[in-house]
């Protein structure tokens, strides 16, 4: 999978979680630029990430992550 | 020892000498030397009690050691995951056996059965709420190589483990975080060595001017049953005015020690009074508290396999929406149970710190939609700073309401209080002159509320500019010394102290 379908199925699933379909989401996006992602939020991103791509992620990667990019980042890891 | 003792502030200023003249590969024997003295002065006569936290720390020691050099993932897994649930055993055991037992003989009295089980008395070893959790989060951290190297030395794991200034009230510090400064011996600095002694001040002022004033008017109008109806909110007022007092206090003055030593601890609040919202509060108050359960128990029950199964489930049964709503409320029950449940042994912890917590998010989550639809049908400007601080009163006035219990005899007297509250109208209660009924003198209450609006006017300051003593030390040095002199005058002259107010215990110490 290409990073740039990585990004798309990533968008939809951001627009998902957070309820709210006009989500943009690049690289460098964090937690506090959408609005509702805390720590809940953030499990439950994870969660149905892993889900929808068929991956698995360290609960270091859990706890650690800095941005959208790092995230794409460890989702072309898992699928390799 | 309480850490507001004249003889803890010998004892630190002699480690502290002796830490700074010490070769920098030696200082952290030094440290671990003040800890060990600090334990066996805070057990007491009782040898066996400091052997629990030895043993749970060499235990887990070994079992880091173990979970690095085992082959297979089942194997890693079941030593950690063995070793967390002996930790948590052992924390239960000493802290909350009289809750199970109480539990079950209320149980057995229900159905006309009451075993009438009793339970031994034993000294609770010294810090274990806070030992347990830092070894436990240690353990996880090796076994998810969120710590890649676990500590070989078992006397450094002791000083990970029971460094001194930790063990009152925390914070829960973490190996990453703390095996550098701890181990490697931090550098001489002139400027951190005087922002350790402000804090440590700073501390005090909160702690002995504040805290303790106020503990006496809580303490009458926490006793007995005479203060009921307007009193109770009053009293529930009085109560985190205290606490924030007290917790805080005790914070500046473990942080500002550490600093003396040049290991710098984590924050344990951030103002926690100006969020808007009850889980935003929770962020900002006891963080590292928060920052725990996040990280080594909602996330790994939230990410656990029967968790997946179950959102599985849901998705098949209700809808996708709800396959990832009801795990998600699931795992904020136990956390915020677990939350309530580490604060004290009893259900008045267990709402008050935990479950009021999660109806009210969870409540608010539900009610989401209908909040946003009230919101545009009464054309209510979000922006304007009235509604900002409509949020920020909802959220004080029931985070003081929720935690009234936890002072409370009872979850039942906390219940018969806030009942009382909204069916005894007793306006008369509050006439002039009542307030002073409670054991403090006007110059007491104006001293508290002078105190109260230095910590605002300071928290202010940090809101705007970060640092205060960074922009204190941009001030002119009359200015910088009479607001120094200030406030050690204000604690040697105003502090509750001495032998009419007894040793000045710290409330988290309890939990």
């Amino acid at each position: 999978m290409s990073k740039s379908d990585i990004f798309e199925k990533l968008t939809g699933i951001f627009q998902d979680v957070f309820d709210d379909g006009d989500i943009t989401i690049s690289e460098t996006t964090t937690a506090a630029e959408i609005d509702g992602w805390d720590s809940l939020t953030h499990i439950t991103l994870l969660a149905t990430v892993e889900e929808e791509f068929g991956v698995k992620f360290s609960m270091k990667a859990v706890q650690h992550l800095q941005n959208v990019g790092e995230l794409a980042e460890l989702i072309a890891e898992g699928l390799q | 020892m309480s850490i507001v003792t004249l003889r803890f502030f010998i004892f630190t200023a002699v480690a502290c000498a002796e830490y700074w003249l010490c070769p920098r590969r030696g200082r952290w024997v030094v440290l671990l030397i003040a800890s060990g003295l600090f334990l066996v002065v805070n057990t007491g006569l009782h040898p066996a009690v400091s052997a629990v936290f030895v043993g749970e720390v060499l235990l887990t020691w070994l079992a880091a050691l173990a979970v690095r050099r085992l082959s297979g993932e089942r194997l890693r897994t079941a030593v950690a995951g063995g070793t967390v649930v002996l930790l948590a055993a052992v924390l239960i055991l000493y802290k909350d056996l009289l809750f199970f037992v109480s539990n079950i003989n209320l149980a057995g009295a229900l159905i006309g059965r009451n075993p009438g089980l009793t339970v031994p008395q034993w000294p609770s070893p010294f810090g274990i709420s806070y030992f347990t959790l830092i070894l436990i989060g240690y353990l996880l951290d090796v076994r998810w190589g969120t710590v890649e190297e676990p500590e070989r030395n078992p006397l450094k794991m002791l000083l990970f483990a029971g460094y001194f200034p930790q063990m009152t009230s925390g914070p829960f510090t973490r190996y990453g975080d703390m095996a550098t400064a701890l181990f490697a011996g931090a550098e001489w600095s002139w400027k951190r060595f005087c922002f350790g002694c402000e804090r440590f001040l700073w501390g005090l002022f909160k702690k002995l001017v504040v805290a303790d004033r106020m503990a006496v008017a809580v303490a009458a109008l926490y006793s007995g049953t005479d203060y009921t109806g307007l009193w109770v909110p009053v009293a529930a007022a009085a109560y985190i005015g205290q606490l924030y007092a007290d917790f805080s206090g005790c914070m500046d003055i473990v942080i500002g020690i550490s600093e003396m030593f040049g290991v710098p601890l984590a924050e344990n609040f951030r103002r926690p009074f100006s969020a808007v919202s009850l889980s935003e509060l929770w962020r900002r108050w006891h963080i590292t508290l928060g920052a725990w359960v996040r990280d080594y128990l909602m996330y790994p029950v939230l990410k656990s396999g029967w968790m997946k199964r179950g959102r599985s489930f849901c998705r098949k049964r209700l809808g996708k929406k709800a396959s990832r709503e009801i795990p998600t409320y699931i795992g904020m029950f136990i956390t915020w149970f677990c939350v309530g449940f580490w604060h004290g042994g009893s259900w008045k912890y267990i709402f008050g710190s935990g479950l009021f917590f999660f109806a009210m998010i969870a409540g608010g989550m539900l009610l989401d939609p209908v909040f946003k639809k009230l919101i545009a049908l009464l054309r209510i400007n979000t922006e304007a700073w009235s509604w900002k601080f409509f949020r920020q009163a909802r959220s004080f006035v029931l985070f003081a309401a929720a935690v009234s219990f936890d002072r409370r005899d009872s979850f039942g007297a906390g219940l018969a209080a806030w009942k009382s509250a909204l069916t005894v109208w007793n306006p008369g209660a509050l006439r002039h002159g009542a307030i002073l009924q409670l054991g403090l003198s006007g110059m007491d209450l104006v001293i508290c509320a002078l105190g109260f609006g230095a910590i605002l006017a300071v928290s202010m300051l940090q809101e705007r500019h970060g640092g205060v003593r960074e922009l204190l030390l941009k001030q002119n040095r009359v200015f910088r010394w009479l607001v120094y002199l200030g406030l050690l005058g204000a604690v040697l002259f105003l502090g509750c102290y001495g032998p009419e107010w007894g040793e000045a215990e710290f409330i988290y110490a309890n939990f």
